[in-house]
């Protein structure tokens, strides 16, 4: 039963920048920045965050040891400084095998995409104050947020009117530079941190409408990835 | 080449060679971090180092990228350098141009002064992180240093001071320590 929404011409969008510059103090200046900062910023950002919970992790292991965090803070300088040579050379490292680590650097990732949805919507409220149901808010994201992030549109939307909402993008723009030649699956989990930050994204987004949902994404091959959001009833 | 020249260059390169994105989702996204490392380590300190570290790993990736997108060759002294980091460097990436001022006598240190910056639109730091020393844009220290490195050149690069701890402008202090033997090791091809 699912109605399919193919996007639309990106009239939204416009309407965005002439909202934007309507909007006081910064009227005049719609900041740009090189798009390959952020591309140059986001494995380093995955890379600290998975750094950062190994310590954490690392620190509660000593504790439960009965050891002073911090006993091997030699050997964790090493470690680090191991991961940051690698990176150096290929940009995108290989992520450790620990399933429960990765886990904590999904939240930590998902929530600084949280943050980032909630700051976009913030800051594009002129727009979205006009948006009243979940489908519009949907909508909003399939086409001016996904804009905004990826210069381009979801390209295919599909619900079945129940709260589910399946977003795919066929050529999602962080992946199409991790063509790696280690193989499907290996590239895929590789590619996997960098899907929790949009979910993330959507998520805080939706969430500054009133509206609590779960999102998650899967990659059936790069650069695809299909993005689910399940709203979570308040009731 | 005259400041001038390394202007044009940067200018050039923004213009023709740049895909140029809406600023607000790397402004968000950095700010957004910056909350999770202050959550994560609960001390600002050990933030500021994380933050270097990041712009480190940065600017050793970059430095081949600002060659290729400029068509620059390696300075030949330490005021190009400076000149190419401000004009050329900081224009490709965000747009921005900082002054190359207060030079030591020996011309082995400088500062670069900015009075825009991009990071801290929309950012307002708690008087907590200010008190106990948050460089909120402590990634541009280790850019500069990590892309030095890969040119030859170690340096120490920090903050002297920032706008969002109330001054007028932002000062970033950069100190050659030495130049590295260029020599490749024998063991490396």
């Amino acid at each position: 039963m699912s109605g399919n929404n193919s996007t639309e011409s990106p009239t939204v969008a416009a309407r965005l920048f002439s909202a934007l510059s309507l909007d006081g103090k910064q009227a005049n200046e719609t900041r740009q920045v090189s798009g390959g900062t952020l591309e140059l910023l986001l494995p380093e950002l995955v890379n600290t965050l998975v750094s950062t919970a190994l310590e954490t992790k690392r620190a509660s292991e000593q504790i439960a040891l009965g050891q002073e965090p911090g006993d091997n803070k030699g050997n964790d300088g090493d470690h680090s400084d191991g991961g940051g040579q690698q990176l150096a050379t290929s940009g995108w490292t290989e992520l450790p095998e620990d399933n429960e680590l990765m886990e904590q650097v999904y939240v930590k990732l998902e929530m600084v995409g949280f943050r980032v949805g909630r700051r976009l919507a913030e800051r594009f409220s002129p727009l979205s104050r006009r948006l009243t149901d979940t489908l519009d808010v949907v909508k909003f994201v399939c086409k001016d947020v996904w804009m905004m992030l990826f210069n381009r549109q979801i390209d295919n939307l599909k619900t079945n009117h129940r709260g589910i909402y399946v977003l795919q993008d066929n050529k999602f723009k962080w992946f199409l530079r991790m063509s790696g030649n280690s193989g499907g699956a290996a590239a895929a989990r590789r590619a996997q941190p960098y899907i929790w930050l949009p979910c993330g994204i959507i998520r805080g987004v939706l969430d500054s409408f009133g509206i609590s949902t779960v999102v998650i994404a899967e990659t059936l091959g790069l650069p695809q990835c299909t993005f689910q959001i399940k709203v979570v009833s308040s009731e | 080449m005259s400041a001038k020249q390394y202007k044009t260059v940067g200018e050039e390169a923004w213009k023709n060679n740049v895909e140029k994105v809406n600023a607000e989702l790397f402004i968000f996204t950095y700010g957004s971090l910056v909350v999770q490392l202050v959550k994560d380590y609960e001390d600002y300190t050990a933030v500021n180092k994380q933050l270097d570290k990041m712009g480190y790993n940065i600017g050793v990736r970059l430095i081949d990228d600002v060659l290729a997108r400029t068509g620059l060759e390696k300075c030949a002294d330490f005021h190009s350098t400076a000149e190419v980091i401000s004009k050329v460097g900081f224009k490709v990436f965000l747009n921005i141009t900082p002054s190359v001022q207060n030079w030591s006598s020996d011309g082995k240190e400088f500062s670069l002064i900015i009075d825009d910056n991009p990071l801290n639109d929309f950012c307002e730091l708690p008087p907590r992180a200010v008190q106990d020393g948050l460089w909120y844009s402590n990634v541009f220290c280790g850019v500069i240093r990590g892309a030095l490195e890969m040119m030859q050149m170690q340096t120490e690069v920090y903050f002297v001071r920032d706008v969002l701890h109330g001054a007028d402008v932002s000062e970033i202090r950069v100190k050659l320590v030495k130049v590295l033997d260029e020599e490749v090791p024998a063991n490396d091809e």
